[in-house]
Parts: C-alpha cells; structure tokens; sequence
C-alpha cells in the first residue's frame, strides 16, 4: 500500500484521482507543536466528539425524567442494552454490577468516535489512530487482571488459564506459553488492532469510492466516464452507510470482547 | 513511466497476498458461525453461552486476518 | 523508503497521541462514573420502585378486599347458622307447647269427665236417696190405702219399708 501511496502521489500530479492514503492518518501537528500536548487534525476531531457527546450525555442526563421524552428514551435503550445485552448477559447481573459503568463508557465513546469517520467534515473516526484503542484495551488489560487477582489470586488464574484441564500433560508445553501470551499480549493486542484496523480500511474504501467518483464524473472531460462515476459515487454512499453499520457492530464487538475477557477471569462455576 | 508500471504492479502483488491472508480467516468465520448458529438452533436454551464463546473464537479468528492487514502497511 | 516507515509509524503511537486519548479517556470516563449513570440509575430505580410499590399496592388492596369479603362470607355464614338454629329452636318450642297444650287439654279433659261423672254419681245417689223417700212414702200410702187401717202402726211400718227398699237395691 506504501507504493500505492507514492504511484498515487505520482499520478495526482497527472491529474489523477486524489486516493486516501496513510498520510490522512498521520496528519501533521497544528498546535503545540513538539509537545507533549501537540494536537493534529484526528486529535482536534476526537475533542470535538468528546465534547459534543459530553454535553449531549450531561445534558440529557440532567434533564432525566421519570417519564422519558423520545430523546431519553432512545438514550436509555442504549444504556439498557449495554447493561442487559452485554454485561448482564455476559456476567450475570450479580457480578456485572461493577463493570456497567466501565463498559458503557467504551461502548458509547467507542461508538461516537467510529461515527466521526462519516460525519462531513470530519470524514475521520477519531479512532482512527492506534494510541485510542490502545488505551481502551490497556483499560480492559488492567480490568481483568485485576478482576483475576480479587476474584481467585492470580496463581490460580495464571494456572487455571496456563494449564486447562483435560488438556494431556506433554501438550502443557506448548499450550502454556500460548495461552500466557495469549491473556498477556494478544488480547489488547487485538482489541486494538481490530478496531484501528477495521476504521482505516473504512477510511479507505470510502475515500477510494468518492474520490474515484469525483474524478469521473467532474475531472475527467469524457462524458462516458461519467456513468462509471456514478457507480463508484453509489459505491461510496453504499460503503457510508456500511461504516455506520460497522461503527455500531466494532463498538458492539469491543465492549462484548471486553465484558467476555473479564467475565473469563472469574472462578469456572464447573 | 516504466518504473510507475513496476510500482503498480508490484503494489498489487501485496493487495493479492491480502486477500490471501484473509480467505482463511474468511473460511473460519464461515465455519464457526455457520455452526453456532446450528448449535443455537438445536438448544436455544444455551444461546447466551454460544454467543459468549463465538465471540472469543471469532476474535481469535480475526486477529490473523487482521495481521496480513498489518503487514501490508510494515513490510 | 520513507513511505515504509510512514506505515510503521501507523502502529507507533505518538507520545502526544498517547496523552490525549487518555486524558479523554479519563475525562469521558469520570463523566460517566460521576454523573451520567448514576442519574439515570437513580431514574431507572425510581421508576422500577414505582411500578413495584404500585404492584405492591393493587395487591394489598387486592388482599383487602379478599379479606373484606372472607369477613362478609363469615358472617353470613354465621348468620346463616344463626337463623337455622333459631328456627330450629323456635320449632321445638312450638312443638313443646303444642305438646303442653296437648297435655293441659288432656287433663282437663278428664278433670272435667271425672267432674261430670262424680257429680252424675252423686246426682244418682241424690236421686236414689229421694226417690227411696218417696217410693216409701208413696207405697206406704198405696199400701194404707190397700190394707186399710191396718198398717197404722209406725215401728211396722218403718221396718216394711226398709225392707223392700233393701230389696230393691239388692235387685239393683
């Protein structure tokens, strides 16, 4: 793809189309320059949805009725399905009590910053770098394990994960150092990964669609282009709404993954 | 120009190993949920365990795919 | 190739980067904890009390009216009971004083047969008396008048008429 980038650097030069590329993902710093505290254009776009979903949460919630208008009632079918169609019935309300704060946070901030990558003119998920996921999933990493520690002692765990009955012994040789690396790395490895991944790809192939669309139908004289452009404009719309569906099912996968990994480091019931 | 021609036909060579690296997990995918569906059909009684464990197995599954994705943007 | 490291950096987060997906992670995070849930929880409670106390409520006024009406069928019961037992009563006591009556009437009955019969004796006996005063005098007389004059002695005559008066009443 990184010679894709430079064949497409070379080709808008010849008035080609102008294709996203992984530059939009490391855009330059505007502000702070150097700093730890530097802002750059995803920064920028993930304050901004940090504070337009702040300000709609608190507002609503300080607004919370007995009677719910249409507003809260859709707000609380959110809530009600992280705490019943995650947590509880991952966990089990008795245990799940504790994490609905947890994974009710990442569910909706997760969400909210997937949304950014089709809102115009930010056309960018603010989880669209890979320090965001990375601290969602170290927040989870840190959750079970110390769930794993309070609930069986972290031997236990260790053990109970390392060494899974009913496993034959000679296999513990290859099986423990997978599974060790497997709840040590892998986990937040892949949480991360997966959603990072899942919105540069998003990024990309609607970028790619309307790009090409526009330089079909408006750049290029030939009118017989123009229908070709206008396959690859509804492609583009047809991935828009995808990204939607996708902002909503990675949010979804996250806290679901997130719930499973805590509830994994409770005590078997067998 | 006949560098650029090489340029692109190189950088299609990586897009074909993508799809590639994903047609296994693809294969898997299919595989486990078209099973955990047939399991949830036979005991609907068990549906919120299946899902539980298909979620884990499909995100195992997906860590390979997504590791050709990777490896497309560092090699 | 700097495009190869551009596509490394991709999985290097930046130290910045770093810094402020935590801090809006911490910031979404302690709004969240702090604020948000716990109003719609204490929302969410509230409502569940209400349906709950209004459940609870309908089924104390429901247990209310079983009891009311537990109570009612009782005393209608009882009162059922009540008026059975009384009729039972009153027919008994009927059937005592029709008995009594019965009784009272009887003996009076025979009070009064008696009465008459006693008195119907004593008439007899009253009538037998004057009749055996008369007879004698009338057969003394009838018999004077046949003989003449000589019955005209008294003890004779007394000492006749006894005798069949004594006659008389054995022939009785």
């Amino acid at each position: 793809m990184s010679q894709v980038g430079s064949m497409t650097m070379l080709l808008s030069e010849a008035s080609g189309p102008s294709l996203p590329t992984i530059k939009d993902f490391l855009p330059p710093e505007i502000l702070f320059q150097g700093t730890p505290f530097a802002i750059n254009r995803i920064i920028f776009i993930r304050i901004v949805a940090t504070i337009v979903l702040l300000t709609v949460m608190c507002v609503t919630a300080s607004r919370v009725k007995l009677i719910p208008g249409r507003w809260q009632s859709a707000v609380e079918w959110v809530l009600d399905f992280v705490r019943n169609g995650i947590v509880y019935s991952v966990l089990g309300s008795e245990r799940g009590k504790r994490y609905v704060p947890m994974i009710t946070t990442i569910f909706m901030t997760v969400f909210v910053f997937n949304l950014c990558g089709v809102i115009p003119g930010a056309n960018m998920a603010a989880t669209a770098t890979i320090a965001t996921p990375l601290v969602f999933a170290l927040w989870t990493w840190c959750q079970y394990w110390i769930a794993a520690a309070r609930e069986q002692g972290l031997g236990h765990y260790l053990k109970e994960e390392m060494f899974p009955k009913g496993v034959p012994w000679p296999m513990y040789v290859i099986v423990a150092p997978i599974q060790l690396f497997e709840i040590a790395i892998v986990r937040p490895f892949s949480l991360t990964l997966r959603l990072f991944a899942n919105m540069l790809a998003g990024h990309m192939l609607v970028g790619t669609c309307l790009a090409m669309g526009q330089f079909y139908i408006i750049e290029m004289s030939n009118k017989l282009m123009t229908l070709v452009g206008g396959v690859w404009l509804i492609a583009g719309l047809v991935f828009v709404c995808f990204e939607i569906f996708v902002a909503a099912l990675q949010a979804y996968v996250f806290a679901t993954l997130s719930t499973v990994y805590i509830s994994q480091s409770y005590p078997q019931a067998e | 120009m006949g560098l650029i021609t090489l340029a692109a036909v190189s950088g299609n060579i990586e897009i074909i190993g993508v799809g590639l690296a994903v047609l296994g997990p693809a294969l898997g995918m299919g595989i486990l949920a078209g099973k955990a569906f047939e399991s949830m059909a036979r005991q609907p009684e068990v549906k919120g365990t299946i899902q539980t464990f298909l979620m884990v197995a499909l995100a195992m599954i997906e860590l390979l795919g997504l590791l050709g994705f990777v490896a497309l943007f560092i090699v | 190739m700097p495009q190869a490291t551009d596509g490394v950096r991709l999985f290097l987060p930046e130290t910045y980067d770093i810094v402020w997906s935590l801090v809006i992670l911490v910031v979404i995070a302690v709004a969240f904890y702090k604020f948000i849930l716990p109003k719609f929880q204490s929302v969410f409670d509230e409502r569940a009390e209400k349906i709950e106390g209004g459940m609870a409520k309908a089924q104390k006024a429901q247990e209310d009216a079983d009891a009311a009406k537990r109570k009612y069928e009782d005393q209608l019961n009882n009162a059922r009971v009540d008026a059975a037992k009384i009729r039972d009563d009153a027919r008994d006591e009927a059937g005592s004083i029709i008995a009594d009556a019965h009784k009272r009437a009887d003996a009076e009955a025979t009070q009064i047969t008696t009465n008459a019969r006693r008195s119907i004796a004593s008439q007899q006996q009253q009538a037998l008396v004057s009749l055996k005063g008369q007879v004698g005098t009338l057969a003394t007389a009838l018999a004077g008048k046949i003989l003449g004059a000589k019955l005209e002695d008294g003890d004779v005559q007394s000492t006749m008429i006894d005798s069949v008066i004594d006659e008389l009443e054995q022939s009785k």
